[in-house]
């Protein structure tokens, strides 16, 4: 049986065995899941540690979590990726809490990129049915970070990728309480606002 | 409602940036506030979105490989046991809670304090107001774990409840704690939930029907992630 073009909720019941399909190795659709998803989950795993190799033992853990817990698995309540996303943003984050890292060392700027003017040609990750849509998802979404100001962005940085409170990001950024929450809040009005784009089928206006 | 929507803090409360105060103001206000749960929804699909706007990593050549033997590793091992039998659940627990799915993770780190306080604001309320909308559902620990307590707060016709649970024994890695909801001999998970060192633990619940139209609820030991019916060591108990 081709897997490829298999949906990953599908997916999901293969490996928690309880696909009605006959023969599928549940360890062949992990792959497939690997495929589409394990440069995200790796991706997001560097930029929360900041080194590979703690990166890679992360992308080994979702992996295996989802194994384990392909059973436990609710469509309803998130999608495959996204639900494998946020298991390895908190067990990220949770690792860099483990090594005490300390607010002040961590890095305040969204990371390195070559910026929204450069978005175009990036590389399809998913499966041939969602190409199209996470395609434009991701430059959108791409665009959209790089057109906030870079105090907004910096604050969504150490909020989703270092997991730091207000609190902690006014320490760090030497800045009022007041002032973190506005950006936090209107960085994420702005990408929301962005966001609604996608589901109607139109890039935003640049 | 009285008090004051929170829509300000529904950004942060996503990103789980909220300091101690905003996230129990926040937690307590989203408990008893479709409108503002609704409103959460988009900054749950936000912050979800967030990921694809890093710059890609390539993984090392051979993770797939080194994940795919592990797992198979894993299957002819313990796999199979995991789902027969339960071998010393109780132990010191990992740093890691052991959860179904993110979002439910997410959601529970914010809403674990707030779970607490929620349950004794209603036991005011209902202190105060005889007769009052919220019902208590006392659970009692079992031979195998006698000092656990818990308290189930549930509404009348409402399908939102949040569990507490009090001196659970911490469980080893690979173990979680897993609410049935119990109605004509029909076990229903309501959700699966870790406990810290000092055997506290809370769980909010989304349940397909009314709490209240269960008899009775039940905690036992599961794998992580949870199990389609209860197979493991039973600690709590207790119905309407």
């Amino acid at each position: 049986m081709n897997l490829s073009a298999v949906d990953d909720a599908a997916l999901m019941e293969m490996i928690a065995g309880a696909h009605p399909e006959a023969g599928v190795v549940q360890s062949e659709a992990l792959g497939v899941l690997y495929d589409r998803y394990g440069r995200l989950v790796f991706t997001v795993a560097v930029h929360v540690v900041g080194d590979r190799e703690t990166a890679e033992e992360i992308t080994q853990d979702v992996f295996v979590r989802v194994w384990e817990g392909a059973a436990a698995y609710r469509a309803e309540l998130a999608k495959v990726s996204t639900w494998m996303i946020g298991i390895a943003r908190h067990r990220a984050i949770d690792e860099l809490r483990r090594r005490g890292a300390r607010p002040e060392k961590l890095r305040a700027d969204w990371p390195e990129d070559l910026g929204a003017e450069h978005l175009e040609g990036l590389p399809v990750l998913d499966g041939p049915e969602e190409e199209v849509e996470s395609s434009l998802e991701r430059r959108v979404v791409r665009r959209a970070v790089w057109a906030l100001p870079r105090e907004q962005r910096m604050a969504l940085n150490l909020a989703y990728f270092k997991g730091l409170s207000h609190h902690q990001m006014a320490e760090l950024l030497g800045q009022p309480l007041g002032t973190v929450k506005s950006r936090v809040r209107l960085a994420m009005q702005k990408l929301r606002e962005a966001l609604s784009q996608v589901g109607s089928g139109k890039e935003p206006e640049k | 409602m009285a008090e004051e929507h929170v829509f300000d803090l529904l950004p942060g409360y996503a990103l789980g940036a909220l300091d101690e105060a905003d996230l129990l103001r926040a937690a307590r206000h989203l408990a008893a506030c479709p409108l503002c749960r609704g409103g959460l929804e988009g900054h749950w699909k936000t912050v979800d979105a967030l990921a694809l706007a890093a710059p890609l990593q390539s993984p090392p050549a051979g993770l797939k490989e080194k994940i795919l033997r592990r797992v198979e590793d894993q299957a002819h091992r313990a796999r199979p046991a995991v789902h027969t039998s339960l071998p010393r659940p109780f132990a010191r627990p990992r740093t890691l809670p052991g959860l179904a799915s993110a979002a439910l993770v997410l959601l529970l780190v914010l809403l674990a304090a707030a779970s607490l306080l929620l349950w004794r604001q209603v036991n005011n309320l209902r202190a105060a107001v005889p007769g009052g909308p919220a019902r208590i559902v006392h659970l009692t620990g079992t031979d195998s774990a006698p000092q656990s307590v818990g308290y189930l707060v549930i509404f009348p016709a409402e399908t939102y409840g949040a569990l507490v649970v009090e001196d659970a024994p911490p469980l080893a890695s690979g173990y979680a704690y897993q609410l049935w909801l119990i109605k004509d001999g029909a076990r229903t998970s309501g959700g699966v939930f870790s406990v810290g060192e000092s055997g506290y633990g809370t769980l909010e619940i989304w349940a397909d029907l009314p709490l209240d139209s269960y008899s009775s609820f039940g905690v036992t030991v599961e794998p992580e992630g949870g199990s389609p019916g209860p197979t493991g060591v039973k600690i709590l108990g207790g119905g309407l």
